[in-house]
């Protein structure tokens, strides 16, 4: 019986599982990548081996170390990719990436942004198999891919990949870091933690000689003073609630509570949700204190981090750690918890960030050896194959970054098929309606009116398919959906839907003229199909063809609509019945809705191609 | 991930009829709570269920057989969702039509039938009614007019005769453009009727002191509601409805001042539309129109509520044009029945539970005669 559109769950046991299995999938694939690349890492070395024995002259070492600060952005976000990966592996991401990040995200945000975010959540949940588990191979790829490759065009070129990545997930991911919603603030996350991502793989991807004068540093140091100091205006601004823990004589909370007493009803364990709701305790009684504190500190960091010297931006960065990690765990929450979190959040991207540009200015490569030879290529000038030929540490990182390059290709094909592919995944249908029944039974002979008054039987449609279903006229929620599924099914079909009839048995008593199934096939912009037939006949021919489909149909109580079955029919063009949906739409989604039409053009196009 | 992205907002279908008005003092609205009287015997229109939430809210269709005492649910019988209201309208008192407004993804309005309150007939669905008391009407000699669509895209539609083959009459921005729309400054239409043959259409006007109902004659729209006397020569007006009274017919029309909102009625009889004005009714606070019907020999009644004191019940009487005030009805009362015989009723509604209460002891008390479960699928509509 129709019932409120439940929804999926984000546990839904169907999606769960199948994205289970398509992560090991593609686990196996990555695995045969790493053994391939083993052996030709093995190969290598056995050329590597035999120009030893032969008195080949070894090629020299790095010429150049690597910056202080460079290293510590590429591992550390390298682990923070990895990280994020294997967070984007929780079994709530198929569902809950849209419904719990996205959307409730873009829903503060202009009308232009949602639309912008729209598209990318849109090919998420039409393929919330497929996708998710692309962005677990690409992030974990990107990861191992910064850390192997420490100089260098790889390690640039991974630099880059990662910025190029951060933009996608900071504009789809996190609807431009919320920049646009007018909560911003640096305590919630602003400007989104993989705005620091994108440095920091920018800051990699600068040639090596960048990191050798303390320029950089300065710079960086300049950039995040200013984004302190901004922050702190923006905190300090009145009006926004960040100045009362708690609003007017009805205790509303104040901006910061709200988001702290919100995070602290997350799922995670006790003893941190018991230390938000003290810190809560202590915003609501001293509100004003907490924001002047706030405030001060940010533009202490900022003014600190301006300053230009070393030993002011030593006392800023040490003071920006601690209100950063202060921030990460009392508002922040650490980010990650409760199923769908994505990534540990803002503040250890940020003081990642202003700790590397201290490192660079302060902290200048050392010089090993003499001559210095600032490597713009990969040290010596040498080809690629010969260096691979004769370094075995060269050759091993070189093998090491294509493996990872591999890794994130097992994400990004898949993503790109269905980034190209606008039809919803048919798993969306078996998760809210479980998979189709397969049968073959000869299915009952029908013969009832149809909306132009022609009369139509089972007989008459001989030699098509047939998708039957029973749809009310006059219902408010499910039969608009499935006229819709249907309608979609047949553009699926494209010129196969000749061979095809889309058939709809009245399942109201009441209203059952042919004014209505007019009406209803305008609301549902149905009149241009012409192999549909909405059917209707007496009271009497309905409950027949309702009884032989053992179909339902009842007065509710109280107000309600007719309640009857969400039940579709597939019939073969020998007037077999071979499968059987139930049709229930579910939440009713743009991905849901495409998923079943895809289900069903999908079984049309089966019972045509066997019979 | 900013931390916003946790913040969930709340989202809901917004296309079901609000239960009670929200009323300030710029604006006087009325709820689609309403009684009719018809030969087999009283209609009540209330809402019950959870009225916070829209789909969860199931427009209640009860009757009182002529001559009995109790009531009991006809909701079920219109077999289909009535989450977005129901407009009731009557032909002569004879049949009752019910339109029932348009829901969720339902775009259009079923309406159905009955004579006797046992057998129903659906008539041809219409275009979305309006979300207003008076949006369906029918004449005795069976012709129909309907207002459907909203704001702008508002049209009052005709049907000859048995609420079939319905057919544009004219469109809100064709009135609004017409001299007489533009001598009101045609806010929305907002009402349908008939008084002695002539079709009426009632609207907001923007204009101070002009009552907007027209009236079609020589195939021209003439503006025909009455002047308001000067203190609202300032004044927008909106025709909360059109009610066919025994004697004539009687529009309430809502006054809205910069600081007030007051109520008075207009009534006329007789083909000549000369309409005789009540003494206004001044709505104190964030009050609103809770219901409005025919109060039987009467004329009408109104059911006024007020956040801050009892709701108000005040009775127009039509043949001096003055209103009188009953003693306050029951808190949660959804509407009044005036039965034939001067019996007093008022419909009290809480959730899922109903209540009859009588107006006894010569006009001194409420008593309550009857409670009644009704049965609700929750969620069955959405």
């Amino acid at each position: 019986m129709p019932g409120m559109s439940s929804g999926i769950s984000t546990d839904n046991r169907t999606i769960v599982s199948a994205f289970r299995s398509l992560l090991l999938h593609e686990a196996l694939i990555a695995v045969v990548i790493l053994a391939l690349l083993a052996l030709a890492w093995n190969l290598l070395r056995a050329v590597q081996l035999r120009r030893a024995r032969a008195g080949a002259p070894p090629a020299g070492a790095w010429s150049y170390p690597e910056a202080a600060g460079r290293r510590l952005l590429r591992i550390a976000f390298g682990l923070i990719w990895i990280f994020d990966g294997l967070l984007q592996a929780q079994p709530s991401m198929p569902l809950g990436m849209t419904t719990q990040v996205i959307e409730p995200t873009a829903a503060s945000s202009p009308a232009w942004v949602q639309h912008v975010v729209n598209a990318g959540a849109t090919i998420w949940s039409n393929h919330p198999i497929a996708v998710p588990a692309s962005a677990v191979w690409i992030q974990v790829g990107l990861g191992i891919w910064l850390i192997v490759a420490p100089l260098g065009y790889w390690s640039r070129l991974a630099g880059m990949a990662s910025a190029f990545w951060g933009i996608v997930v900071w504009i789809f991911g996190e609807s431009f870091g919320g920049v646009f919603a007018p909560a911003l603030t640096w305590a919630f996350g602003a400007p989104g933690a993989v705005v620091f991502y994108c440095l920091a793989g920018v800051l990699i991807a600068l040639p090596e000689r960048t990191w050798s004068s303390p320029r950089l540093g300065r710079t960086v140091l300049s950039v995040m003073g200013l984004f302190f100091v901004g922050m702190a205006v923006l905190q300090a601004w009145p009006g926004r609630g960040f100045w009362q823990g708690q609003l007017g004589h009805e205790a509303t909370p104040g901006t910061l509570l709200g988001m702290v007493q919100q995070m602290s009803a997350t799922p995670q364990p006790a003893f941190i949700s018991s230390l938000l709701a003290s810190f809560a305790a202590f915003d609501a009684a001293h509100g004003w204190a907490v924001n002047l504190f706030l405030v001060v500190c940010l533009a202490g960091v900022g003014i600190g981090l301006l300053a230009g010297r070393a030993s002011v931006a030593r006392v800023a960065v040490y003071a920006g750690i601690v209100l950063c990690i202060a921030d990460w765990v009392l508002i922040e929450d650490f980010g990650f918890f409760g199923g769908v979190g994505t990534d540990p959040n803002s503040m250890i991207p940020m003081c990642l960030i202003f700790v590397a540009g201290y490192l660079a200015m302060t902290r200048l490569p050392a010089v090993i050896g003499a001559p210095v030879a600032i490597p713009t290529t990969l040290g010596d000038g040498s080809s690629f194959w010969a260096r691979l030929a004769s370094r075995p540490a060269y050759a091993l990182r070189a093998i090491a970054a294509l493996a990872a390059i591999g890794i994130i290709l097992v994400g990004v094909v898949p993503m790109a098929a269905a980034s190209m592919n606008p039809n919803a995944d048919p798993i969306i249908a078996e998760a809210v309606d479980g998979a189709p029944g397969v049968v073959n039974t000869a299915a009952p002979e029908f013969r009832l009116v149809d909306q132009h008054g022609a009369t139509v039987s089972l007989r008459s449609l001989s030699g098509k398919a047939v998708a039957v279903t029973f749809l009310d006229p006059v219902c408010v929620s499910d039969c608009p959906l499935i006229a819709e599924e249907f309608r979609q099914a047949d553009g699926l079909l494209g010129a196969t839907a000749r061979r095809v009839a889309l058939v709809a048995v009245v399942a109201n008593p009441v209203y059952r003229a042919r004014a209505y199934l007019v009406a209803f096939d305008r609301q549902e912009d149905l009149q241009q199909l012409s192999n549909w037939h909405y059917l209707t006949g007496s009271t009497s021919e309905l409950t027949r063809v309702w009884s032989s489909f053992g179909v339902q149909v009842a007065f509710a109580p109280g107000g309600a609509m007719i309640a009857h079955n969400d039940i579709s029919f597939v019939i073969d063009p020998t007037g077999h019945i071979r499968y059987i949906l139930n049709s229930d739409p579910g939440p009713g989604t743009q991905a849901s809705r495409s998923s079943f039409a895809a289900v069903l053009a999908g079984e049309l196009r089966a019972v045509l191609g066997s019979s | 991930m900013t931390l916003g992205a946790l913040a969930v907002s709340g989202c809901g279908p917004t296309t079901a009829a609000s239960p009670k008005s929200q009323v300030s003092s710029a604006v006087v609205r009325a709820s689609l709570a309403t009684s009719i009287e018809t030969s087999a015997g009283s209609w009540a229109v209330v809402p019950m269920g959870h009225l916070d939430q829209p789909l969860n809210t199931f427009w209640q269709l009860l009757f009182r057989p002529a001559g009995a005492s109790a009531w009991s649910d006809r909701a079920s019988a219109l077999a289909v969702a009535t989450n977005g209201g129901l407009i009731v309208a009557t032909r002569g008192g004879e049949s009752l039509a019910v339109g029932i407004r348009s829901a969720a993804k339902l775009s259009y309005s079923p309406l159905i039938v009955t004579s006797d309150a046992r057998s129903w007939f659906p008539a041809d669905p219409v275009g979305a009614l309006a979300e207003q008391p008076d949006a369906l009407a029918i004449a005795a000699g069976g012709e129909a007019l309907a207002l459907v669509g909203e704001g702008r895209a508002a049209q009052v539609l005709v049907s000859p005769a048995a609420l079939t083959s319905w057919r544009s009459l004219v469109s809100e921005r064709a009135l609004a453009a017409s001299p007489p729309g533009r001598a009101c400054g045609i806010v929305s239409l907002t009402a349908v009727g008939y008084s002695a043959g002539h079709r009426l259409i009632g609207a907001s006007c923007r204009r101070g002191g002009v009552v907007g109902i027209f009236t079609e004659q020589d195939s021209a729209w003439r503006l025909v509601g009455p002047g308001l006397p000067q203190p609202f020569g300032h004044s927008s007006t909106e025709v909360l409805g059109l009610q066919t009274t025994t004697a004539g017919l009687c529009a309430l029309v809502g006054i809205t001042g910069r600081r007030s909102a007051q109520l008075v009625a207009a009534c006329t009889r007789g083909s000549r539309l000369t309409w005789r004005v009540s003494p206004a009714l001044l709505l104190a606070g964030p009050e609103g129109v809770v219901s409005f019907g025919p109060a039987g020999k009467v004329g009408l009644f109104a059911l006024i509520s007020g956040s801050a004191h009892p709701d108000t019940l005040a009775v127009l009487g039509e043949s001096h044009m003055t209103w009188s005030t009953l003693r306050s009805p029951p808190a949660r009362t959804a509407t009044v029945v005036f039965a034939p015989a001067g019996r007093v009723d008022a419909l009290v509604v809480d959730d899922t539970s109903f209540a009859d209460w009588r107006l006894a002891g010569g006009g001194r008390r409420w008593s309550k005669e009857q409670n009644l479960h009704v049965a609700i699928q929750f969620g069955s509509s959405g």
